[in-house]
């Protein structure tokens, strides 16, 4: 419970404090440089000058975008097929589980350096006054594709696996005598069966999914200046380390705090959702 | 020894027989198969069940008997078609069936329903009573929203349960109560056969009778007819008008009730005769139990699958060579061995002989 607390401040913080905090996270101060914690600079200034608590928060929101966004991508796509695979069964189910692991064995940063690569830096994204508006770029996206392309083949898994133990359940058989479609019953019968392990397998792919994008940030293959996020607060920071510690320090612990509380939510999630550890 | 034939349970019974039955099942087959390998190939096939031939009139109760394994869950999801059947005829007022498809399927589906073993797996937990006595309706696009409401009121009342069931759910009732919900769904469509699949194995003893009452009870209101499967004689003798007993995917002797616990032909028949509990403690130790181990479905015995364990003497013949389906007499069915069957009478004891000299 204490997760979801510290979660729902962290998130406020991002999401609000822009209201409150009127610097804008790229305006430099050149002349002004990296300086400690003050009162105007709660969160002091980076080698340019720029405000970190306005580019923490900055960062935090779109880390928080990309761990949820990439998440519900994942959902949607591994729930869809794990379902689908597995209350087919037999071939198509070999199928496509073969497709999950084929896909499994591409090693993750290649496929980014690749996207990134053949992928122009400037999209339809950018020119796409909604997305643009949501605070999407075209290097946002791509890192969300891709993330997103990778998350859901255990998510996949995960719904196939449980899907396999609930299809055979006497109320799905009671279903199909009473007439019922396969569509219908996946959608009526099966999933709402099978939400518990998914939605707790969900929280616990955010954190994994923001982590996922500040190391591919850290490694200069996604999100690129001036956008913030924390994988470039953390690159920064760590590059002038010796300078301004604090432009390391700060980050890494709302980074790391955020990362734990959504860890913590999804074991709480899972204890008060398995019936077999309730009484541990 | 002999019991005394005891009158059909319900008038419109009698003429059961002079009716065209209901529903007909031909040499059916239901075989699983057995993949392996990396592309899932058809290596073998368990023979759940292989060759079965019965039929069931209109308000008859066929009491299908048999061990864990034998087939007999199977053969009922057969009939309900949960599954598509190997091969064999299944003809539903002389309509097969068997092979059907989509929309035929799903519109035949109205006429047979089924009733599950354990109401805690058979009822969608997620789902409020209310909602899940709806479904039928709503599938086969029966009335508007607040008729099916009113409908599946309706049914509650018939299974003995009050209408403030409908917005509680599966976790909040007994067993007992669970399955007259069961019940309740399984009447939704007004079906004409119904397969009970034990629907009292997994209740209290106290309320297995109020379950099968009210089954009784409905059959003569609604003039259903059941295939009733269960592994307990006792209420299989209550319930059935005729008994089949199965083994091994084979059915291996049918009679009416009264018939078959009178005078039990097959050796495996008088297994499981034998093998009720007496509620007398003197006689205890008076029971023979079976010896061995059922064959392998996947890899059965040419012949009589029963030769092996059977208690009475058989030849090495037997274990080879199929038997045959004979009516012994009238209305009862054996799986006989063709040595045997000339003589048959030979394998009686003396009362027995006495029984069947008229026949």
């Amino acid at each position: 419970m204490a997760g979801l607390f510290v979660i729902a401040a962290l998130s406020l913080l991002f999401l609000l404090g822009p209201l409150f905090w009127s610097v804008a996270p790229q305006a430099q101060n050149l002349s002004y440089g990296p300086n400690p914690p003050t009162w105007s600079h709660p969160f002091g200034t980076d080698a340019a000058g720029r405000d970190l608590l306005a580019r923490t928060m900055q960062g935090g929101r779109l880390s928080l975008l990309l761990g949820v966004a990439a998440t519900f991508v994942s959902l949607v796509i591994g729930v869809g097929y794990g379902a689908v695979s597995a209350y087919a069964g037999g071939r198509t189910d070999a199928l496509m589980m073969r497709i999950v692991d084929i896909l499994y064995a591409l090693p993750f940063t290649l496929f980014v350096i690749l996207l990134m690569t053949v992928v122009p830096r400037r999209t339809w994204v950018d020119d796409c006054a909604l997305l643009r508006a949501l605070g999407l770029s075209s290097d946002i996206f791509i890192m969300l594709v891709a993330i997103g392309a990778v998350e859901w083949l255990t998510m996949a898994r995960i719904v196939r696996s449980q899907v396999l133990s609930v299809r055979r359940r006497e109320y799905v058989e009671a279903a199909r005598c009473l007439g019922y479609g396969p569509a219908r019953i996946i959608a009526r019968h099966v999933i709402p069966n099978v939400l518990g392990p998914v939605i707790v397998y969900a929280t616990l792919t955010i954190p994994a999914v923001m982590l996922l994008e500040s190391f591919i940030s850290f490694l200069g293959l996604g999100v690129r200046s001036p956008n913030a996020s924390w994988g470039i607060l953390i690159r920064d920071g760590a590059a002038n380390m010796a300078v301004s510690p604090w432009t390391l320090v700060i980050p890494s612990i709302l980074f790391s705090a955020t990362l734990l509380s959504f860890n913590f939510l999804g074991d709480g999630l899972r204890d008060a959702l398995d019936p077999r550890s309730e009484d541990a | 020894m002999v019991e005394s034939v005891s009158v059909a349970k319900h008038p419109a019974r009698a003429d059961a027989e002079n009716r065209p039955p209901l529903l007909e099942v031909r040499h059916l087959a239901m075989h699983f198969p057995v993949k392996s390998g990396l592309l899932l190939r058809e290596t073998a096939a368990l023979k759940a069940v292989e060759g079965v031939s019965f039929s069931i009139g209109e308000g008859e109760t066929l009491g299908l008997v048999g061990e864990s394994g034998c087939g007999k869950s199977t053969l009922g999801k057969c009939i309900a078609r949960l599954y598509k059947p190997t091969s064999g005829q299944i003809l539903f007022s002389g309509t097969d069936i068997a092979s059907l498809n989509g929309n035929v399927l799903k519109s035949f589906r109205r006429n047979v329903q089924m009733i599950f073993q354990d109401p805690a797996e058979s009822l969608n937990a997620r789902l409020t009573i209310g909602d899940i006595l709806e479904e039928p309706f709503a599938i086969h696009g029966i009335g508007t929203h607040r008729e099916r409401r009113r409908m599946a009121e309706e049914l509650l009342l018939q299974v003995g349960l009050g209408t403030s069931a409908m917005d509680r759910f599966p976790f909040e009732f007994s067993g007992g109560q669970r399955q007259r919900v069961g019940i309740a769904r399984a009447l939704a469509l007004k079906p004409r056969l119904i397969v009970c699949d034990e629907p009292v194995s997994a209740l209290d003893v106290s309320v297995q009778s109020q379950i099968v009452n009210l089954l009784l009870d409905l059959q003569k209101r609604f003039a259903l007819s059941y295939l009733f499967v269960a592994h307990d004689l006792a209420v299989v003798k209550h319930i059935s008008d005729r008994v089949a007993i199965m083994y091994l995917g084979k059915i291996v002797e049918t009679a009416p009730t009264a018939e078959l616990f009178a005078h039990p032909l097959h050796a495996y028949t008088r297994a499981l005769l034998a093998a009720i509990p007496v509620p007398d403690p003197r006689k205890k130790g008076m029971h023979r139990t079976l010896h061995g181990e059922v064959p392998s479905p996947i890899n059965p015995p040419a012949g009589c699958a029963f030769a092996p364990r059977s208690p009475l003497p058989h030849t090495p013949a037997q274990a080879v060579v199929p038997p045959v389906w004979k009516e012994i007499s009238p209305g009862h069915w054996l799986e006989v061995h063709p040595a045997t069957t000339e003589n048959w009478r030979d394998y009686l004891s003396g009362d027995e002989r006495c029984a069947f000299r008229d026949r």
